[in-house]
């Protein structure tokens, strides 16, 4: 089952338009990582699905349900969002801004519900001091907190990590990967941290000047982001014809320098392909490709309307 | 309904604000009352108990300034419950905004009481006449009425500006009277442009304006069942006339219009 789907999604701000006709589906147990530069449409698209703006256009179908609430039968959405800065009251305590948001959703037992996901986010629940003493790492973890509560079947994290220390972007991406296993919490995350994205994400989706310009798994991302071999021949044309003889199922791309990368074909392979065809071979080396270096690219396309997929 | 009843109930009492309304309240009280006791300062008797021993001058200021504290002091959080809430629930959430501050006005006008009746007999002056209950009780209710006329506006304004600063500006204009009295010497002024009379707006409508009603009631319980006034028709009645319908309509203005707004 899909949770979000989202069908010609269009917001309008004036005369600017920060998202403009997104399609995408998140599926049930998804970890997805939408990625794109400042100002791309992340937030506003989040805000959307959050119900939090209301779109100019298009449609937002969450858990199969077309009226785009996703609604529990006592009113309560099925989501727990976390956009652009934690909303939270200033001037209480940790707890009692959980405790605020727990009791507003009818819990009973309001006060244990804060200090469990207050020692889950790693705040401390007996923490008396107000809240805008805090850190921007600390709210980030009361903000998750706070979106928890409810047991929400679907999390929107807008940039999460901002603001944490490795120790506790660490514990934050622990926590998420926690949810999306034991509890089945499908996870949407914004973020321009791609490590970390990467780390967790188990679908991506690229969003660039508001439309969305690929979307696909992390199987596939380390597909394309693979290992590959440059090898820089003598005579690269003749070269290039006997390579693709001896090996069909690799594929072959000329660098400016007249170098060419060969993916689905090992260092090894390649090397006695060289060998066997009697090639002069100048230069012979296994390269990663920069995965971040791979988004940008699809968001630089996107840009200029290419939506590379 | 209930359950953002106790989350907002949650949050107040648990605001330093709010306490510090509760002392400035007592002490603004017992201060005078003190004063009387320990001076010569002050009368030797009160005549009657509402107006004259026990006075809630201010409380529409008080409820109106609760209310803009509780409509703007949430920061961000409004962001956090609203994307927790359902499409209906959230015409429920601005509603629920509106009913909290007309129920916390009805808190501090019963508290503002409640110090004036304990700081009589700290103040040492007697009583000679004392009102029956039930006038007592309609007066409370009439004050509560105006007050909550105040609160819920500025709750209005302050879901729909979101600045502290200019539903601050607007709770102190609108409870003192400055916005209404305005508003009508806005209007007398185009009337006598018009070739009207000037001030004979104002001098009609301005008994029928919140803060009209609640200078007739200041004057004490009776006087607020009384039709001895310029309009012939008792502030008790004018209260319920004005007030009730503009809280109520101020309620679903800002449930329905708000929740169709972006929250962020």
């Amino acid at each position: 089952m899909n949770v979000i789907e989202t069908h010609g999604l269009t917001k309008r701000y004036r005369r600017k338009t920060a998202v403009d006709g997104l399609s995408m589906t998140v599926a049930a147990g998804d970890i997805y990582g939408f990625v794109g530069k400042n100002g791309s449409g992340k937030s506003t698209t989040m805000k959307m699905i959050a119900g939090l703006a209301r779109p100019t256009s298009g449609e937002i179908v969450l858990f199969g349900d077309p009226e785009g609430a996703g609604a529990t039968p006592q009113g309560f959405s099925r989501i727990g969002a976390l956009i652009e800065s934690p909303g939270v009251i200033p001037n209480l305590s940790a707890r009692d801004n959980v405790v605020t948001k727990a009791l507003a959703l009818g819990m009973t037992h309001a006060g244990a519900v804060a200090d469990d996901l207050l020692a889950l986010v790693g705040l401390d629940p007996s923490d008396r001091r107000r809240v805008k003493a805090y850190s921007l790492g600390m709210k980030q973890r009361l903000g998750l907190a706070l979106a928890l509560v409810g047991a929400p079947d679907l999390l929107l994290l807008d940039e999460p990590f901002n603001g944490l220390d490795p120790e506790a972007t660490r514990a934050m991406r622990l926590v998420l990967v926690r949810l999306n296993h034991e509890q089945g919490v499908t996870i949407m995350i914004s973020s321009h941290v791609l490590d970390q994205l990467d780390r967790v994400a188990t679908r991506f989706g690229v969003i660039s000047s508001g439309r969305l310009t690929a979307e696909f798994t992390d199987e596939e991302l380390h597909k394309r982001c693979g290992s590959s071999v440059r090898v820089r021949l003598a005579e690269p044309e003749r070269g290039l014809a006997l390579l693709e003889q001896a090996l069909p199922a690799a594929a072959f791309r000329a660098e400016p320098d007249g170098a060419l990368v060969v993916t689905g074909a090992s260092l090894d392979e390649v090397s006695a392909a060289c060998f066997s065809a009697g090639i002069e071979v100048r230069e012979l080396v296994q390269q990663e490709r920069d995965i971040e270096e791979y988004f940008v690219e699809l968001m630089e396309a996107g840009e200029k309307g290419g939506g590379a997929r | 309904m209930i359950a953002l009843l106790r989350s907002d109930a949650y949050r107040v009492l648990r605001s330093r604000w709010f306490w510090a309304f509760v002392v400035a309240m007592a002490i603004l009280t017992f201060a005078p009352a003190l004063l009387m006791r320990w001076t010569s300062m002050g009368p030797t008797s009160f005549d009657r108990l509402i107006g004259s021993g026990v006075s809630l001058g201010g409380v529409e200021i008080l409820s109106a300034c609760m209310a803009a504290a509780v409509g703007t002091g949430a920061g961000g959080f409004d962001r956090t419950a609203l994307s927790a809430l359902g499409r209906r629930a959230r015409t429920v959430w601005y509603a629920e905004k509106c009913v909290f501050v007309a129920l916390l006005s009805l808190a501090a006008v019963t508290y503002a009481l409640a110090l004036g009746l304990l700081a009589l007999p700290v103040s040492g002056v007697p009583v000679l006449s004392v009102e029956p209950a039930w006038q007592v009780a309609v007066w409370l209710g009439c004050m509560w009425l105006c007050c909550a006329v105040y609160a819920t506006l500025t709750m209005a304004v302050g879901l729909l500006t979101r600045s502290q600063t200019v539903t601050i500006g607007f709770a102190l204009l609108a409870s003192t009277g400055i916005l209404e009295g305005g508003a009508l010497l806005g209007i007398d002024i185009l009337a006598f442009l018009a070739g009207g009379e000037f001030l004979s707006v104002s001098s009609v409508a301005s008994p029928w304006v919140p803060a009209g009603i609640v200078s007739a009631l200041a004057s004490g319980a009776p006087e607020a069942l009384s039709l001895q006034n310029s309009t012939g028709v008792a502030p008790a009645l004018r209260t319920l006339v004005v007030c009730v319908p503009v809280v109520l309509a101020t309620t679903a203005a800002s449930a329905l219009a708000l929740s169709r707004r972006d929250v962020a």
